[in-house]
């Protein structure tokens, strides 16, 4: 659905023409404090997002997946900010953008997507010109052409009669409906990278499963790269291509879907497997892990799970332990692990 | 009052009646050209020490259900029975000292809306008990202490407010609070959907402890049907606001006898996408209406499932009454026998599995 009529913003290479190799989204070392500089939540996150890929962020709540998120969309909220390391997008950095220059990137060249999409739409407005609305500012198009371009993203989105969704507002709509009008939003103007953050989780399941499946083909017909973040390991493992597990405010252990779940190597994420839903139906003894995540901000030289970990050795908390990779593209922050890979 | 053994097939019959009876009921909210029927004819049996769990999708009438068997809202038709006696009959006097007498809590999903924020935790346990009567200091103090006990907090929350304590520890007051009040049914308002997997798991082995300890009937309302698994004995779906399958749990998420159960097991999100999923009798495609077009005119006494159902035929113009399909398992589709060997059949490609005009 290539839009020819538009006019490209100036200084930005046109989207969707644009090279689609090479890395979208790269974060590296990515420090983030909040209480206005009192403690640090996100310690050192790096992570690559391809064209056409999918990464999913997993983790307990407050292990900063979300905070990774919203520095990558420039939209921290106040008290928070980066404190170091790069955000780059598209081959630039982008943590010292000024407002104008987010302006120019939210929308036209990454997309958002959020938990509770009525909070996010304009109560009083039909969904419709809300969408033209971005597309009118964002790409220049005029009203007609807008409007066409409404009603394509509406069918391709999954919205039946398109016409009459147009003119409803998001009091009208259900859950999943709204949830799919944002999508189009994020869409519109052909993004790069789409930022999901709990895209599901107000959701009944049935309609989940309709909306992780949009995901996924938009994902194959136009090259979105996405990074979506869910706290339930089973939405991250039936989207992703690759997933990064968050604990405390570092990533423990990323690596590809299928490595992460069949082999994890970290205990954290074993013990994650473990308690997660797993969307399995068998009477099964619910598990737990034991203890409690550390305070955002705590300061903790060794390992950040060690106090929790079963398998935990001196060695864990004596100093700062660093991701070592235990395959391809595969990495662990484990000193066990690394101790592994240096055996074998 | 002595607990049931926990297994359904034994715990239900045996003359013992049942905690808690919902006897035909039906619900309608609104009046007028508003008024919406919410519930039509549910009936629902709890026994003492029994999980039940109770699945639907947004607007299924589930909550509607729960606040029902408290007496915030009034049947339209039918009677509920908590130990014989029909506490949807009672009014006014009688209806307010039933409620205080606290014999059904109710937990809800979001313990930071549903407590009071400048309540500290002793005083949120205490209401229920000053409440219902009770004005003895020592006594109040004594309840409280033990009922944080049966829920592993100790003393050093008695002092906090709720937003000074984690999202499971709140969840774990709110059970607490509901516990103080010594009730035999405890109704949970989607417990967990809140909570980070861990502590999840954590509340519902709680949950399943308590039922033991303290014999307490509890009412699970979930939609994640894959964490029921883990301790209910019994599933209830609810699908607009009728009881369309309501069995074992082992049997029914093994072998689903109505559609709408199976489609809301296959759309359950699974670990072993990567692997086979043999954990699931039929994917999504066997079970979803492929014709975008309004199914059989659905008229008013049609199904409630037609609409949506891949397997809708000329008899399910007539909205099927429950029917026993086994020990204590009872389903409302007219073509409960047939349909899974019809998604079966569609297993290779095909994604169309019935033609609609068939009429079995």
């Amino acid at each position: 659905m290539a839009i020819d009529n538009r006019d490209p913003l100036p200084d930005l290479a046109p989207v969707g023409t644009g090279p689609r190799s090479g890395e979208v989204l790269r974060l590296d070392d990515l420090h983030i404090s909040v209480h206005g500089g009192a403690a640090t939540a996100v310690r050192g996150v790096s992570l690559q997002v391809r064209p056409g890929e999918i990464v999913g962020l997993v983790g307990e709540s407050g292990s900063g997946k979300t905070l990774t998120c919203r520095a990558t969309l420039g939209v921290l909220p106040p008290g928070c900010a980066v404190e170091s390391g790069l955000v780059s997008f598209g081959g630039v950095d982008v943590t010292s953008l000024s407002r104008r220059g987010w302006e120019r990137l939210h929308g036209s060249q990454m997309g958002a997507v959020f938990q509770d999409p009525a909070s996010y739409l304009n109560p009083a407005i039909a969904v419709g010109p809300q969408l033209t609305e971005v597309v009118r500012v964002k790409l220049g198009l005029g009203r007609r052409a807008a409007h066409r371009r409404a009603l394509e993203l509406f069918e391709a989105v999954g919205l039946r009669q398109p016409e009459r969704v147009f003119r409803q507002i998001p009091a009208e709509l259900s859950g999943g409906m709204l949830q799919r009008v944002m999508i189009a939003i994020a869409i519109s103007c052909d993004p790069q990278l789409l930022v999901a953050d709990e895209p599901t989780t107000a959701l009944d399941v049935t309609i989940q499963a309709e909306v992780l499946e949009l995901l996924q083909r938009l994902r194959d017909e136009r090259g979105l790269a996405v990074l979506l973040v869910s706290h339930d390991l089973a939405v991250i493992t039936q989207l992703c291509d690759r997933i990064a597990v968050f604990y405390a405010g570092e990533i423990v252990e990323s690596g590809p879907a299928e490595e992460i779940t069949r082999r994890p190597r970290h205990p954290y994420t074993q013990a994650l497997l473990r308690v997660a839903s797993v969307g399995d139906f068998r009477r099964r003894e619910l598990e737990v892990i034991a203890g409690q995540p550390p305070r955002a901000g705590e300061d903790i030289t060794g390992c950040r799970f060690a106090a929790r970990c079963p398998v935990a050795v001196p060695e864990c908390e004596a100093g700062p332990v660093r991701p070592v990779p235990v395959g391809e593209r595969h990495e662990a922050r484990c000193v066990l692990a690394a101790r592994a890979m240096v055996a074998s | 009052m002595t607990a049931a053994p926990p297994d359904p097939m034994t715990a239900a019959p045996a003359g013992a009646p049942p905690l808690l009876a919902v006897e035909s009921v039906d619900v309608t909210l609104g009046r007028g050209w508003r008024a919406n029927q919410v519930l039509s004819g549910v009936d629902l049996d709890v026994w003492p020490g029994e999980i039940v769990g109770l699945v639907g999708e947004t607007g299924s009438g589930k909550t509607t259900l729960a606040r029902t068997v408290v007496g915030l809202v009034n049947p339209k038709r039918g009677r509920i029975l908590l130990a014989g006696l029909p506490i949807s009959a009672l009014r006014r006097g009688a209806r307010r000292a039933e409620r205080r007498r606290g014999h059904v809590q109710l937990v809800f999903q979001d313990p930071l809306r549903s407590l009071d924020p400048d309540l500290t935790v002793a005083e949120i346990v205490a209401e229920g008990l000053r409440i219902r009567g009770q004005t003895d200091g020592d006594e109040i103090r004594r309840r409280v202490t033990s009922a944080l006990e049966q829920v592993s907090l100790d003393a050093t929350v008695l002092d906090r407010t709720p937003g000074q304590i984690s999202g499971g520890q709140r969840q774990r007051v709110s059970i607490a609070r509901a516990l103080a009040v010594e009730p035999r049914l405890l109704i949970c308002d989607e417990p967990v959907s809140a909570l980070d997997a861990s502590t999840r798991n954590y509340v519902l082995r709680l949950l399943d402890q308590l039922r033991t300890s303290l014999g307490l009937a509890i009412v699970i309302i979930s939609h994640d049907l894959s964490s029921l698994a883990g301790i209910a004995d019994r599933v209830v779906v609810l699908y607009r606001g009728r009881i369309v399958e309501d069995g074992p749990v082992d049997r029914v998420f093994t072998t689903p006898r109505h559609p709408y159960t199976a489609l809301l097991m296959a759309s359950a999100p699974s670990m072993r996408q990567h692997s086979v999923r043999h954990d699931r009798p039929f994917s999504l495609r066997q079970l979803r209406r492929t014709d975008p077009g309004p199914a059989l005119q659905a008229g008013p006494g049609a199904c409630v499932f037609a609409a949506r159902c891949p397997f809708a035929a000329d008899v399910c113009a007539v909205q099927p009454p429950l029917t026993a399909v086994g020990e204590g398992w009872s389903v409302a589709c007219h073509r409960h026998e047939e349909w899974a060997a019809l998604a079966q059949s569609a297993r290779l490609g095909r994604t169309d599995p019935c033609p609609l005009s068939s009429s079995g």
